[in-house]
């Protein structure tokens, strides 16, 4: 073993115990904030009493809505709001009214965890309840009760994009049609750290930090700034080791305001960590969609026109990114990878007594994969050919993605067709076992830009690559970067990256992010930026500072800057002679003493931005292999073969990872997951004994491929591609493809997800006709 | 604890997780769940794997605890650290003190274990990143070096 344990970066960490989560910060003098939850899902509140909390032993402070109301200045505003999107603003705490069930009503601040529980017990709230809304089509209904004033109907947003008229023409002259409504039901993240943060204010200064685990940190300041009057330098948001994100950590919600909000009250550290049935109660939710998705095919089985609409329950506030996941992403994604002549969306957003939803792994484009792959499948039934004759004849090769998807489509074929262990799943001699293979193909848009903002309190957020990249006096190399890290190899790409261009070790890279001290704005860690845009800015920030050692060393030897030549992290005169400076000899000169021209800037550092020229789209194919069992309606799942167009691999490891995690995502979606609710919105999964997820037992043998770069690589796509969510967006479409290829022989059609044990062995007894 | 003694006059309703975090510092082992369900807790009392935020701290009064901290030191690190790394299973990384210490118990009890074994062993421990693949094969690879170095 010849690394020590300094080489393996900030992950030995990890493996030793010693990683610095949220709640592993020891800050002297913290007290613990614990929120008092509504147990209705729609009430009035009459009254709350905090007498007896206040009163118990080692309790600093008991505040309610209305306390907060008196200085927070307006609600939570979402962060990418739509032209015509309609109410759902969202306050810090309750404070007249309840709207989902676990909205806080409450927080107690005391000296210990245990105590701060036992006094948020005893808070009094006189609730007054009010009929309640469970589901989208409910909430729409003439009559439903209002959850917004000032959104009439629940109808939080309409909103259409795409040729309606002409694919209405098409549709009603077509030779064959397929449609399918498939819902897509309600995740939950789950990142395995619960949500926490420690806010601390120095009164002396003014200054307030609040730590989390976050993705994206600068998101959060501006929000700070203007609901606690605070002024933005004043306030500084640094991310803790993020035990999972997945989306889910992407924006505050309302318990990181109150507890900044009573960190300033009492002057002292307050630290809140949720316990497991308090996030699922007030983490963002994922999905729950309900798609109409309609294809016009003509008689060679070619697509004219593709209709979508999805009717989207988004909760009972609008969360950050309200707007941004079912539309932006979904029709940033649509019409997927293939040859589609005309389209029409829709999308129909609507407040329910639900917790909020926001992004989960793959949003928007998860919904607009599952929809189209599996109507694909439906057609190829109908049709009577094959599913994968009939995507490639869909797909344009010789365009720039189409000839992604078909070359990627051809390779997942080849190996899904390996005899051996096709075969294996058939002959095991059980007799109940039906054998399916499904694939899916997908478009990961993401990394979008250019010149692209976030929107709201956000709106001076660009979507940007930021890097600052400082080369020290002894030519080791710090990198501040504008992502930060939840396990996705940023670390060891970013250095990777760092080693290539300026020919430095590795242990002499570090590489900073997370904290709104590093850098200006930026947008962190969303949207599959890291590979594609990040990375992008750190090696735009190498080539800089490359050109400022150039200046340097040209001016030492008396030569031309063009006659310099860079090799690895040497810099030679290029006037014949063996002159040479290495990097840190360049950074001695810079930083230390010896005359430089007035205008040569006495450091080797930069700080740039990289705008990125266009959507970032990972494009791949996936071929899931399952058998059923007929009896059980249990799934098996035997293989599955995911064959990405990630370009550049910084590192393979950790490209594997990113899709075989992701593809787990998708496996939980499909097979176990869903966050139920009943009727009238109270929430029946409450804690991980009844929210399944994938555990060992669930795992395929992996055959994850990143596709070589093809000719579309000298197209001028960029060079790296996220692989962080291809795996949530076509897992769910592969699985079910294969599972429903394996159920078509007993004359099941359509099974809406999760594809539970429950659910096929109905389906099959449905379809026997033994069905209730 | 992690080979030395340690006393303390502690409330009967506070679980060993807390015990480990709260009153020893030991900040390694994590809390992900509150139920038994997702092993993030996972820490060894008498060598046997147990999930520390179902049990009561009064309840291992006597016995003998080994948390991650226990395993590896400033010196070097324990196989199953290094595998870990190795075999690219850390993401995250919040599961990983509890994914060791479950495979820690495999080994000592098992030291050559069957893909099969190590999937049973580590199946009551939950991550949400890695996809779990890698995290069996560290446990394989740890399994090998032990073979090759001795146990570490």
């Amino acid at each position: 073993m010849s690394r020590s344990n300094g080489d393996w970066g900030r992950a030995a960490s990890f493996v030793m115990g010693s990683a610095n989560f949220a709640d592993d910060d020891r800050t002297a003098r913290r007290t613990f904030a614990v929120f008092a939850r509504c147990p209705h899902s729609h009430a009035r509140i009459d009254s709350i009493d905090v007498q007896r909390a206040c009163r118990t032993p080692g309790v600093l402070g008991v505040w309610t809505g209305q306390d907060l109301d008196a200085t927070i200045e307006g609600a939570l505003p979402g962060a990418w709001p739509a032209t015509g999107f309609r109410g759902g603003s969202r306050p810090a705490l309750a404070s007249d009214r309840v709207r989902h069930v676990g909205e806080a009503v409450a927080i107690v601040v005391a000296e210990t965890a245990h105590i701060a529980r036992d006094a948020a017990d005893r808070v009094e709230v006189d609730y007054r309840p009010l009929p309640a809304v469970g589901d989208a089509h409910a909430a729409l209904a003439p009559g439903a009760p209002l959850l917004h004033r000032d959104a009439p109907g629940n109808l939080a947003l309409e909103w259409r994009t795409g040729d309606t008229d002409s694919v209405a023409a098409i549709f009603a002259a077509a030779p064959h049609v397929v449609e399918q409504r498939i819902s897509i039901p309600r995740i939950a993240a789950v990142a395995l750290e619960p949500r926490a943060c420690t806010a601390t204010w120095e009164k002396a200064t003014g200054n307030l930090t609040l730590r989390a685990p976050l993705q994206a940190p600068h998101l959060a300041r501006p929000l700070l700034a203007r609901l606690l009057g605070l002024p933005e330098q004043r306030i500084r948001v640094v991310s803790s080791d993020t035990g999972g994100a997945f989306g889910s950590r992407m924006a505050i919600g309302p318990e990181e305001i109150a507890v900044c909000f009573t960190a300033m009250r009492i002057g002292r550290p307050v630290h809140w960590t949720a316990v497991r049935r308090e996030a699922f109660h007030s983490d963002a939710q994922g999905r729950d969609h309900e798609i109409d998705v309609a294809i016009a095919f003509d008689h060679d089985y070619r697509i004219q026109a593709l209709r979508f609409h999805s009717l989207a329950n988004i909760g009972a506030y609008a969360s950050s990114f309200a707007f941004a996941l079912p539309a932006f992403l979904l029709s940033a994604s649509l019409p997927g990878p293939y040859t589609v002549p005309v389209y029409s969306a829709g999308i129909t957003l609507a407040y329910t007594n639900s917790v909020p939803v926001g992004p989960v792994r793959g949003a928007g484009r998860q919904e607009v994969c599952f929809a189209i792959e599996r109507l694909i499948d439906r057609a190829a039934l109908h049709f009577g050919i094959d599913a994968v004759e009939l995507r490639r004849r869909n797909l344009d090769s010789s365009a720039v993605e189409g000839g992604i998807a078909s070359r990627a489509l051809e390779q997942a074929a080849k190996l899904a067709a390996n005899s051996t262990v096709k075969a294996l799943g058939r002959d095991d001699g059980n007799s109940n076992e039906c054998w399916g293979a499904g694939f899916a193909l997908h478009v990961d848009a993401c990394a979008p830009g250019p010149g692209l903002a976030l929107g709201g309190a956000a709106e001076s957020i660009g979507l940007y690559g930021r890097a600052e990249l400082r080369v020290h006096a002894t030519g080791k190399v710090s990198v501040f970067t504008d992502t930060t890290e939840q396990g996705q190899g940023h670390e060891s790409m970013l250095t990777r990256v760092v080693v290539d261009a300026l020919g430095v070790a590795a242990r002499d890279v570090a590489i900073e992010g997370g904290d709104t001290a590093m850098l200006p704005a930026n947008a962190g860690t969303l949207l599959g930026r890291g590979a594609a845009v990040s990375a992008q800015a750190v090696r735009k920030a190498c080539q800089a500072v490359i050109i400022q050692a150039t200046q340097i060393a040209a001016h030492h030897f008396g030569v031309p800057v063009d006659a310099i030549t860079v090799i690895g992290s040497t810099l030679h005169a290029g006037d014949g002679s063996a002159r040479s400076l290495t990097l840190a000899e360049l950074a001695q000169r810079a930083y230390g003493g010896g005359a430089l021209p007035e205008d040569m800037d006495r450091s080797l550092a930069a700080r740039v931005s990289f705008d990125p020229p266009g959507w970032s789209r990972t494009i791949g194919a996936h071929c899931a292999v399952v058998t059923v069992d007929a009896e059980t309606g249990n799934t098996k799942l035997l293989r599955y073969i995911a064959i990405d167009d990630v370009g550049t691999v910084f590192d393979l490891d950790g490209v594997r990872g990113m899709l075989e995690g992701g593809i787990v995502h998708g496996i939980g979606q499909i097979i176990m997951e869903r966050v139920a609710y009943d009727e009238n919105g109270q929430l029946l999964t409450t804690s991980l004994m009844d929210y399944a997820l994938p555990r060992l037992d669930s795992i395929p043998a992996f055959e994850v491929v990143p596709l070589p770069s093809g000719a579309e690589a000298a197209a001028g796509r960029e060079l790296a591609r996220s692989a962080g969510s291809a795996g949530a967006i076509a897992a769910p479409a592969a699985i079910a493809n294969a599972i429903h290829a394996a159920l078509a022989p007993l004359g099941v059609t359509h099974i809406d997800p999760p594809l539970t044990p429950a659910r096929i062995w109905e389906a099959i007894q449905h379809a026997r006709g033994d069905g209730p | 604890m992690n080979g030395s003694r340690r006393e303390h006059r502690i409330e009967p309703r506070l679980l060993l997780v807390q015990y480990l975090r709260d009153v020893l510092d030991l900040t390694g082992t994590h809390v992900g769940c509150d139920s038994s369900q997702c092993g993030a807790c996972t820490v060894l009392l008498d060598g046997d794997a147990v999930k520390a935020c179902t049990l009561f701290a009064v309840q291992a009064d006597g016995s003998t605890v080994e948390t991650i901290e226990g395993l590896g030191g400033e010196t070097g690190m324990h196989s199953l650290q290094r595998a870990f790394l190795e075999e690219a299973a850390v993401q995250c990384g919040f599961c990983t003190p509890g994914m060791i210490m479950a495979g820690e118990a495999l080994l000592r009890r098992t030291p050559q274990p069957a893909d099969s074994e190590i999937e049973r062993a580590l199946e009551g421990n939950l991550c949400r990143c890695t996809g779990y693949r890698s995290i069996v094969a560290a446990v394989r690879r740890a399994a090998q070096d032990r073979v090759m170095d001795g146990p570490s």
